[in-house]
């Protein structure tokens, strides 16, 4: 048999033909993914030139911000240059008006004090001496009230001057008193008020001070208890007692020093370098008047506030004294509180630290004196 | 330069995706012709079995034919042997459109053809068909080559012998006439060379149906058909295998008419062309 075929049949396609179904199929999938491509190339640059264009924004309007925070700062800093002139101004204007207002003061009440001396303008009625003593009185008023007013804006000036001197507590203490119960028995004759001292410290305690300056917070302290007492059975004390006060660890609420009481150190024992102890003198006039309203506390020491006006026309006073107590204790390193643990009246705190001469006072009684 | 960003991020997607979406096609490509190829194989072998089918209705007819008892005992030229010539012919004329009773010396006897056709009586065949001789010498059936008519139709021709049982003596024989694209048409397309078409072509490389009629009557390996495939060696081994060496072939080659996927299948059921019809 031959092997040759008597003929063949062939199927011949092209291919085209075959690929046409998938060439549609894989066009349109092709142009499908394309074109979602393209949306989503096209979204994202939309977005992306959106956030662009926000975040040029941002940008443009933080400049400006920034520029009028600029503008506004600079406005602020003239501002307060002339503010901080103005303020100089005024303490400087206030300081001499002070003065010049204290200075016919004196002359005022020399010659009235001449007025009562026989020797000088021979006997005066009992009018007259009556007339003299008010014109005296009302002149020392007008002095006390010019020199808180001074001592206020000394205080601000930083121009406060400071003459310290070692002083015996013991010995400033009973001069007070002495002092305000003659002033008592003088000036508040119809009151029966009764000033006591109690001193915890050893004899020979000494703390570098301006007596004065003390003298005058322990004035100011007592002269507003005697104000505030009951006309019958007033009661003050001034405590004396030696402290160790802490630092930031130990501040109260209110940012006030806390001492700690009762301690039986030595006066001459020292203060450990790295400890943050200090010892204190801590002085406490308390009375038995009505006290002190507890939210209006936190004022007390603020300059010309008045817990009760009403009581100022009643009792005089600027509203100075407490703001120049404060700032006397303050510079001489010290704290001054009110003790709102006391409750049967008004009770005052403050202290000079023992140390003050060795660790700040040399420093920041240099700057003052400066 | 976020924008530059994601542009090119988005850029570099684009590439990485068509790149991918190019690796997917090809491979589907790939996948698709591979699919392709193998039905397209089986399909050319059921079309090949269809075809011998229809060769073999075509054989069993005639041979019913001039196994016949009239044709057997009756002379050739007898009514009843036209008869039963017309009874055949109408049988499988949709493959065939003549068949030609001839005597043992050529002459036609009988024919029966399309209306307004010639009749060819009286014409001695065996001078113009080497087939009929063929079967005139050996007393077999014989499957021809094409060939172009004189009507210009591509034809192939189909012999086979009257032998009378009784005496075993040569009476003649029948020959029909098949028409290629009459009878490829049957079997899938042969006129659209863009889609799916048929080509077939006989055990000289004569190609028989092609959609390009340029083709038909031409020898593959012929001026005019490597032309048309501008001389593919991919076509040429495919032709090669098949008609040459009788083995299967296939393979998928770019001709200037484009390119094709060419599955052809050898059909041996009948040796050519001397061969006698497998019984």
């Amino acid at each position: 048999m031959d092997d040759k075929p008597i003929y063949a049949v062939a199927i011949i396609t092209p291919t085209s033909a075959i690929y046409s179904a998938v060439n549609k199929t894989l066009q349109s999938s092709t142009i499908g993914v394309a074109v979602l491509l393209g949306v989503i190339t096209l979204a994202m640059v939309i977005l992306s030139l959106l956030l662009y264009g926000w975040q040029r924004d941002l940008k443009q309007e933080s400049l400006l911000k920034s520029k009028h925070l600029e503008e506004a700062n600079g406005r602020l800093v003239i501002l307060n240059d002339r503010l901080v002139a103005s303020e100089r101004a005024k303490g400087e204007f206030i300081s001499m008006v002070s003065h010049e207002l204290r200075t016919p003061l004196m002359p005022i009440k020399a010659y009235a004090g001449m007025l009562l001396n026989p020797r000088y303008t021979g006997e005066a009625n009992p009018k007259q001496r009556k007339a003299i003593e008010s014109i005296i009185r009302n002149v020392s008023s007008l002095e006390r009230l010019v020199g808180d007013v001074l001592d206020v804006y000394r205080m601000e000036m930083d121009r406060l001057k400071l003459s310290k001197s070692e002083t015996n507590i013991r010995e400033l203490i009973d001069n007070c008193v002495s002092e305000f119960r003659e002033i008592i028995r003088t000036q508040d004759s119809e009151k029966e008020i009764s000033l006591e001292k109690d001193l915890r410290v050893s004899p020979e305690l000494t703390v570098q001070c301006d007596l004065q300056r003390i003298s005058q917070v322990i004035g100011n302290l007592v002269k507003n208890s005697i104000d505030f007492v009951p006309a019958k059975n007033g009661r003050i004390t001034i405590r004396v007692e030696e402290v160790v006060t802490m630092t930031k660890e130990h501040m109260d609420g209110k940012g006030n020093v806390r001492p700690i009481m009762n301690k039986s150190l030595g006066q001459n024992e020292l203060i450990d370098s790295n400890s943050k102890s200090k010892k204190a003198i801590l002085f406490t006039v308390e009375d038995n008047g009505p006290g002190f309203p507890s939210d209006k506390v936190s004022h007390l020491f603020q300059k010309f506030y008045q817990i009760d006006t009403s009581l100022t026309r009643k009792h005089g006073g600027t509203g100075l004294g407490m703001a120049i107590c404060k700032g006397i204790v303050e510079s001489h390193g010290g704290k001054i509180w009110v003790d709102r643990e006391y409750h049967n009246g008004a009770s005052i705190q403050f202290t000079i630290p023992i140390s003050f001469k060795e660790e700040t006072m040399e420093n920041k009684s240099d700057v003052k004196e400066k | 330069m976020l924008v530059i960003v994601l542009l090119i991020l988005f850029g570099s997607t684009y590439v990485i995706y068509f790149l991918l979406q190019q690796n997917t096609e090809t491979e589907v490509r790939q996948s698709l012709l591979f699919d392709e190829g193998q039905d397209q194989e089986q399909d050319a072998r059921f079309i090949g079995l269809n075809i011998e089918s229809g060769l073999k209705l075509i054989k069993t007819t005639l041979d019913g034919l001039a196994n016949s008892e009239t044709v057997q005992t009756s002379p050739l030229t007898s009514n009843n042997t036209e008869k039963l010539m017309r009874q055949s012919y109408d049988q499988i004329n949709s493959t065939i459109d003549r068949l030609f009773l001839i005597n043992k010396t050529g002459i036609v006897v009988a024919s029966i053809v399309p209306p307004g056709e010639d009749e060819f009586l009286g014409s001695n065949l065996s001078k113009r068909a080497d087939w009929v001789q063929e079967t005139m010498l050996t007393e077999k059936p014989v499957f021809s080559n094409g060939y172009v008519g004189l009507d210009g139709k591509f034809r192939i021709g189909m012999t086979i012998p009257i032998v009378n049982s009784t005496t075993n003596d040569f009476e003649g024989l029948f020959e029909a006439v098949v028409p290629v694209n009459q009878f490829f048409e049957h079997y899938g397309n042969i006129y659209d060379v863009n889609s799916e078409h048929l080509a077939a072509y006989d055990s000289n490389g004569t190609v028989l149906v092609h959609p390009s009629t340029q083709l038909v009557g031409k020898n593959v390996f012929g001026n005019v058909v490597q032309e048309y495939v501008d001389g593919n060696s991919i076509y040429n081994r495919i032709l090669e295998n098949i008609i040459g060496k009788g083995v299967h072939d296939n393979g998928i080659y770019d001709i200037p008419a484009g390119q094709f996927l060419n599955t052809p299948i050898p059909s041996r059921w009948m040796i050519s062309p001397s061969t006698q019809w497998p019984s």
